[in-house]
């Protein structure tokens, strides 16, 4: 089930009145109430994965309650392999299998693997949860649906943001306050997302971006280059507007989720960027992989190097079994690695050095983005021969020029802009509000393409 | 509190929660939310009246089928008596513009 569609429009507005009704007159039922909303939400996509999701729901809270507060480390290192492993198995046996395996002449058959939408972010939080609470991080659950609720709440199930134990299961430990809802918040991040995936990301993907991905040999130099600095913003537009409209979703139902993008092409180094995307994974990165597994920079230049690399590597494997995401992390990893022996902690103080720095983090990023689009290596090799073969430039056009123009100069908007507007906003009545938000939520609907294109971050 | 909207004004961010969602948000009761949320759902069964019969043609036969197609079509054919959805396919065609 995807945000911007009508059955979803439906789903919500049961689980919103259904959710407000049980907070005020049966508190105690409006967990299960949830719980039953969440994996209503991902049967959509497979009423067989809800099981798994159950079993992978309970086992994370049995070894929480085993290894809570420094009990048992063996019981933290099971429960972490185990959900690794259930991980793994959808996403890289056949990779395994196929690239490695028979390459050493054994045997290996194809597996008939679906991978279930948006795995990964129900392992991280998993994970997270289980060593959090060992660490002492986060309270040890003892009620096994709160657990559920908190890894299945459909508004980040599918694509995250990933949301820390410590943060969220307070927050189900007391009902919602249902005279006071952030309406105005939550329209704006919802329609702000609605507009950068239906009216920028999706326009981008279907004008420009898929087809010239397709068959690069077909297009010119200019369509090349438009589809490659496209994809940049389309990824963006498409992958936080599903964080902000999740955060929106999550706000109307009374639960708070961090903010999961800042502005991040604005950002003028790649430790920068990495602070602003998709922040939610990088700091998740940052905190179980980078610092607790890898030691992060406490054992000397070197070894921090190598843990740059290596982490920004995991994190591109993470993405699927694929060489084009493996090489998306080493560039990152490489350039964050160089960037911090070049200029270290130091900020540009010159308007001309700010633009250089700016130039220069933008480029490697979207370079970066076009080996992780590209389905393989000769896909990027054809798109460089495609920019000197002298094919004329027939798919670029002023629109997807200037929606591509639109998404970067999202980034240069005044970063209090959401508050802004809802000052802006809170003198009005409810009424007034809820026309407001329809008209605009009509408006993106008709300047949008017809239909709606899967997220981007869901097949990972 | 985690959620920053139900803090007082001034509250800083909770440490290590990258946030900036003020607690200076504007809140409003159930009831005014449920209002606003119910007009937006009006606004879009008015917009999208076209969408709405082809959705209702695609359900499968079952009890009640009918009955959702008769409604849908008798709600899109109200609208049209207005001149509503040919409004919006006249600006959807404006906005399409250089596509």
């Amino acid at each position: 089930m995807l945000f911007p569609t009508g059955i979803f429009a439906l789903f919500f507005a049961a689980v919103f009145l259904g959710h407000w009704t049980l907070v005020r007159v049966r508190p105690s039922l409006d967990r299960a109430f949830l719980l039953a909303a969440n994996l209503a939400f991902y049967a959509f996509w497979s009423v067989e994965f809800c099981a798994a999701l159950i079993a992978v729901g309970l086992w994370t809270w049995g070894i929480g309650l085993l290894a809570a507060r420094g009990r048992s480390r063996p019981a933290l290192w099971i429960g972490v392999a185990g959900v690794l492993g259930w991980l793994f198995y959808f996403k890289y046996a056949n990779f395994f299998l196929q690239e490695i395996v028979a390459r050493l002449g054994f045997p290996a058959p194809i597996l008939d693997v679906v991978l279930p939408v948006g795995i990964s972010f129900y392992c991280f939080q998993a994970i997270s949860y289980m060593v959090d609470v060992h660490a002492g991080d986060a309270e040890v659950e003892p009620s096994p649906l709160n657990v559920l609720v908190y890894l299945t709440f459909f508004p980040h199930l599918a694509a995250g943001p990933i949301v820390r134990a410590a943060h969220f299961l307070p927050q189900l430990a007391v009902p919602p306050d249902r005279f006071r809802i952030p309406v105005a918040m939550a329209g704006i991040l919802i329609l702000g997302g609605l507009f950068k995936k239906m009216v920028i990301a999706n326009e981008l993907a279907t004008g420009i971006v898929d087809p010239v991905f397709r068959d690069p040999s077909a297009y010119g130099a200019w369509d090349i280059a438009l589809a490659c600095y496209g994809y940049t913003i389309q990824i963006f537009c498409d992958f936080s507007a599903y964080s902000d409209m999740a955060i929106g979703f999550a706000a109307l139902l009374g639960f708070h989720f961090p903010k999961n993008f800042d502005q991040p092409f604005r950002a003028v180094s790649l430790s920068e960027f990495w602070r602003r995307w998709h922040i939610s994974l990088s700091t998740w990165l940052r905190d179980y992989l980078y610092i607790r597994a890898l030691g992060g920079n406490r054992r000397g230049e070197a070894r921090t190097r190598f843990n740059l690399m290596a982490t920004m590597v995991l994190g591109g494997i993470w993405h699927g079994a694929n060489w084009t995401f493996l090489l998306w992390g080493a560039v990152h990893g490489a350039a964050l690695a160089i960037e911090r022996a070049l200029v270290g902690r130091a900020e540009p103080r010159t308007k001309g050095a700010i633009l250089l720095r700016w130039l220069v983090t933008f480029h490697v990023v979207m370079l970066a983005f076009v080996l992780f689009r590209a389905p393989d290596l000769g896909t990027v090799a054809s798109l460089v021969a495609g920019l000197g073969d002298g094919l004329p430039s027939e798919a670029v056009t002023w629109r997807l020029a200037a929606l591509a123009g639109l998404g970067l100069a999202i980034h240069f908007l005044p970063p209090d802009l959401r508050e802004r507007i809802e000052d802006g906003l809170r003198p009005l009545p409810a009424l007034a509000l809820g026309a407001a938000m329809g008209l605009v939520l009509l408006a993106i609907l008709l300047a949008g393409p017809e239909g709606v294109a899967p997220f981007i971050y869901f097949q990972f | 509190m985690q959620q920053p909207w139900l803090n007082p004004p001034g509250t800083p961010p909770r440490r290590g929660v990258p946030d900036d969602f003020s607690p200076a948000s504007a809140t409003m009761p159930l009831r005014g939310a449920t209002a606003a949320l119910a007009l937006v759902w009006l606004i879009l069964l008015a917009g999208r009246s076209e969408a709405i019969v082809d959705a209702a043609y695609g359900l499968p036969v079952a009890p009640g089928t009918e009955t959702l197609i008769a409604v849908a079509e008798g709600w899109n054919d109200a609208l049209t008596a207005i001149g509503l959805p040919q409004v919006l396919s006249a600006l959807r065609e404006g906005l399409a513009t250089g596509r």
